[in-house]
């Protein structure tokens, strides 16, 4: 049957088919589907990246519906659900991996207040909002004269895009990149960000790219609930509308669009701490681990400990399904029933036929004293939303864009000389990115160190050992794509290294 | 009925007749072994519109009548799909395949990934596939049609011809179109094999009488295989043959010949030889956008090697190799068995053009010991890499 990609927001067609019992038992690959390639797919035209062509391995992984930890039935988890949030002040969380029509049950559920966890965005001018929502499409990169990268290396995150650039290229458009590692070959100009001076860099740059900015000028980057608002800023006020950012989750820009506005939001570090503090006592999370996302996944463990209520509706087995009171598990994406929006604003059907879980969020709404939906209503109030009659693939809706203010990034300057760099790609949020650290040649040969030596980083009072790859960084960056567990912040990209033991110890 | 013997053939179902392109004798053959009993399931492609299709293994005789029609701008690979299935199955299967299809089980076969003893292949004559969302392009462009008003189109003569709801026919010269970027894909311009003669049945608009254009089948029976799967649907009623002419017979090699003959010259232009002093920046140059994603050995019909293969264990997050020694090492190991199918360049999200870079590499030693991928079940010649 016919599906969406859900690795990320690009929004990738492909065709996902059932094994039959005795190939599951045969087949070497694990997994009830099979990939097939979607070559009438106007976004990917049947191209994959990796997470793709392995998606039956993450569609393995399925979550059961559990009550204090015990498997129930899924209707007896969501009564139980209905039960344990009535009385109780919750917080609704998703980062929208889930289609439209579950995110505005979700909303009536949560009484229009579903959290991002975007909040370091929060003071971004709002008439900007709808140019971080739905970005240009895809198809304008190729007519660009000039595209600008901020912090997107399109061979590691987002890999779909790097299609369009080389055909850009092809057309004569000139690439500059800005971020934490050279993206191969790519880019006419490169600017590689430093840990002392890199928001300063980010503030100065019109100047710095004022041969690549103007008519015809696309600037891509990406934006999720850990990215800096210096970033982002600075995406908009370079690309003044012609901006596409690159989302994780299946649905964010959906989700974004449905609440067209972030400016209530929390962080989720400012969420984390409030739990802590016992200000929020009970939580709804919504296809989404908190623990997989954040950096310091052992304060997230503890801070979720401390809440009377923890409800988990989600398809995937993750951390959070073994911690929470409730766990209700319904189909995963590919079965269900209704759209997402990509990155572009392309309404996308999902291609399944269930509605478990939009019927989950009604009757624990329902549970609650609150108003129900119909999924056709629901599914009319998306279509409403993003301005078409009709689903079709093959058209992105037109979106209304205000022009906005140029944004103001405070130009600091910071004392870290070293840093840990922590680069989020769509692979890092579902943990699936290697625990490894990318170092410069020059720090790997004036340091002597070994292929397949261990390097010892230290960072926050904590000490880590990683295997390491020689790459296009500055001398002063030691960059990470995975959630290393020496790493604690969110929002900033940085974190002070205390100490490097450039060590002798060869891996395992 | 023996071997080697022509035919014309018409499905007898009126809708079937109708719907297919050439008289609909391929599904109705495809049904009856299924119904019949002689195969326990059919592989077609399931029509989503003209420019996108998803391949199906059924056991339902309705979905492949369902599944009439011919889709040029659907270039689906076949032959793995149909091996994940048969692999220890044992099952008896009858599939259809365009020639780099039916090439790719012959390979696969070779590999034990398929038995084809157990599998019925109904070959169709293929002058090339379009890839689906430049076609698009294409219509609304050079055609100034719009692509959902298509219901059908046609290779012939030279020329691409589109139909649309409204009964209007517009054809467009193919080597007009190719100049300018549009029509077959690459791999299918330069491609020798047109007609798949190593299939149990080759099928085909080529020597259909002018009068019976689009209402009949020619179709050559090329195995035993080939006779059971004709007389088993003219004894269920569900096609008529009549013997094929002469003037029928010689009008489809002399299609084909000017097909490979076009080839021929798409061969000397997309893929000239590598002067051996650029041979290693070449590769670096050409492989320099490769992401690791693996698509390209998901697609491949003859890798059989599975997870664990020789290529993959050279691909790790922590090297930051010049050059892709994964592809290197795959280069290599199916340079005697790549059929040049295509399916790896159409899934490279990085648009590396893989299959041509394989023929480039593999090409010359092929030529050298005139040996044709895919075609037979013998042992391929020693091939040397000097």
């Amino acid at each position: 049957m016919k599906s969406v990609c859900p690795g990320c927001n690009f929004g990738c067609g492909l065709y996902l088919q059932p094994k039959d019992e005795e190939m599951i038992a045969l087949d070497y690959r694990r997994g009830i589907l099979e990939v097939d390639f979607k070559k009438g797919s106007e976004v990917n035209e049947g191209k994959l990246c990796k997470f793709g062509v392995e998606l039956p391995e993450y569609y393995a992984n399925k979550a059961v519906s559990k009550v204090d930890g015990s498997e129930v039935e899924f209707e007896k988890a969501v009564e139980e659900a209905g039960k344990r949030l009535a009385g109780k002040d919750a917080v609704f969380l998703s980062f929208g991996d889930s289609t439209c029509e579950e995110l505005i049950a979700l909303s009536k559920l949560a009484d229009g207040k579903i959290e991002s966890g975007l909040g370091a965005l929060s003071d971004i001018d709002e008439t900007a909002y709808m140019c971080m929502a739905v970005g240009i499409p895809y198809e304008d990169i190729e007519k660009a004269n000039s595209i600008v990268l901020i912090n997107v290396d399109p061979y590691a995150q987002y890999p779909l895009i790097l299609r369009r650039i080389l055909r850009a290229k092809e057309n004569g458009c000139k690439v500059a990149y800005v971020g934490w590692r050279k993206p191969r070959n790519l880019a006419d100009k490169v600017i590689l960000l430093s840990p002392s001076t890199w928001i300063k860099t980010l503030a100065e740059l019109e100047n710095e790219l004022s041969e690549f900015l103007g008519e015809g000028c696309v600037v891509i980057s990406d934006l999720h609930p850990h990215v800096h608002p210096a970033q982002v800023k600075t995406a908009l006020n370079l690309g003044k509308g012609n901006v596409l950012f690159l989302k994780p989750f299946a649905n964010l820009t959906g989700l974004m669009l449905l609440k067209s506005s972030v400016s209530d939001d929390r962080t989720l570090d400012n969420l984390i701490s409030e739990i802590e503090e016992g200000n929020v006592k009970a939580l709804f999370v919504h296809e989404a681990d908190l623990i997989e996302v954040m950096p310091d996944s052992e304060r997230v463990k503890e801070a979720l400990q401390k809440l009377e209520v923890l409800v988990v509706q989600t398809s995937r087995a993750s951390p959070i399904t073994e911690m929470a009171h409730v766990v209700i598990a319904p189909e995963q994406l590919w079965e269900k029933k209704g759209v997402v929006v990509n990155n572009e604003g392309r309404i996308l059907e999902v291609g399944g036929e269930r509605t478990d879980g939009f019927e989950a969020l009604c009757k624990v709404a329902e549970a609650l004293g609150k108003e129900k939906i119909e999924f056709d209503d629901a599914h009319k109030q998306v279509l409403e939303k993003v301005g078409v009659d009709v689903v079709n693939e093959y058209t992105v809706p037109a979106y209304e864009r205000k022009e906005y203010p140029a944004q103001s990034i405070e130009a600091q300057e910071s004392d870290i000389e070293t840093a840990l760099v922590k680069v989020y790609t769509p692979f890092t949020w579902r943990d699936m990115e290697g625990q490894y650290i990318c170092l410069s040649i020059n720090t790997i040969a004036s340091k002597g160190i070994m292929k397949g030596n261990l390097v010892t980083v230290g960072a926050n009072g904590n000490e880590g050992r990683y295997p390491f790859r020689p790459d296009d960084v500055a001398d002063d960056v030691v960059l990470t794509f995975g959630r290393i567990d020496i790493a604690k912040e969110n929002i900033t990209p940085l974190e002070k290294i205390e100490n490097t033991i450039w060590t002798e110890e060869k891996e395992e | 009925m023996n071997v080697g013997e022509c035919y014309l053939g018409w499905s007898t179902k009126d809708e079937v007749r109708e719907k297919g392109a050439s008289g609909g004798l391929v599904t109705s053959v495809l049904a009856a072994a299924l119904e019949k009993g002689l195969v326990e399931k059919v592989l077609v492609l399931k029509k989503i519109s003209e420019y996108d299709a998803e391949p199906i293994i059924t056991d339902s005789v309705d979905e492949v009548l369902e599944s009439a029609g011919s889709l040029h701008a659907v270039p689906v690979g076949l032959s793995k799909k149909l091996g994940l299935q048969l692999t220890r199955l044992g099952k008896k299967i009858a599939t259809v395949g365009k020639p780099c299809d039916v090439r790719g089980m012959y390979e696969m076969a070779l590999r034990d990934q398929i038995n084809i003893d157990n599998t019925y292949i109904v070959g169709l004559n293929c002058g090339g596939t379009m890839p689906p969302i430049l076609t698009r392009k294409m219509l609304r462009e050079v055609y100034e049609i719009d692509p959902e008003e298509v219901v059908e189109e046609e290779i012939a003569k030279g020329e691409l011809i589109f139909k649309t709801k409204d009964g209007k026919e517009i054809a467009k010269k193919i080597d007009e179109l190719e100049e300018m970027g549009y029509g077959r894909r690459e791999n299918c311009r330069y491609c020798f094999v047109k007609i798949p003669t190593n299939a149990d049945l080759a099928c085909g608009n080529w020597g259909v009488p002018k009068a019976k254009q689009g209402q009949a089948t020619f179709v050559e029976v090329c195995s035993e295989k080939g006779i059971e799967l004709l007389e088993n649907a003219v004894n269920a009623g569900y096609i008529e043959l009549e013997s094929a002419s002469e003037k029928g017979i010689n009008a489809r090699k002399k299609v084909e010949q000017a097909m490979i003959d076009l080839a021929s010259k798409w061969r000397e232009e997309l893929l000239p030889s590598i002067p051996d002093e650029e041979r290693l920046s070449f590769y670096i140059k050409e492989l320099e956008d490769c992401i690791g994603c693996g698509a390209c050995k998901t697609v491949c019909p003859v890798c059989a090697c599975g997870d664990d293969s020789k290529c993959t264990t050279m691909i790790s997050e922590l090297d930051n190799h010049k050059i892709s020694l994964y592809h290197l090492i795959r280069f290599l190991h199916i340079m005697d068995s790549c059929v040049a199918c295509g399916m790896c360049t159409d899934v490279c999200p990085a648009e590396i053009k893989m299959s041509q870079l394989q023929a480039r590499f593999s090409l010359p030693f092929q030529e050298e010991k005139e040996y044709v991928a895919g075609m037979t079940l013998e042992k391929p010649p020693f091939f040397e890499v000097r």
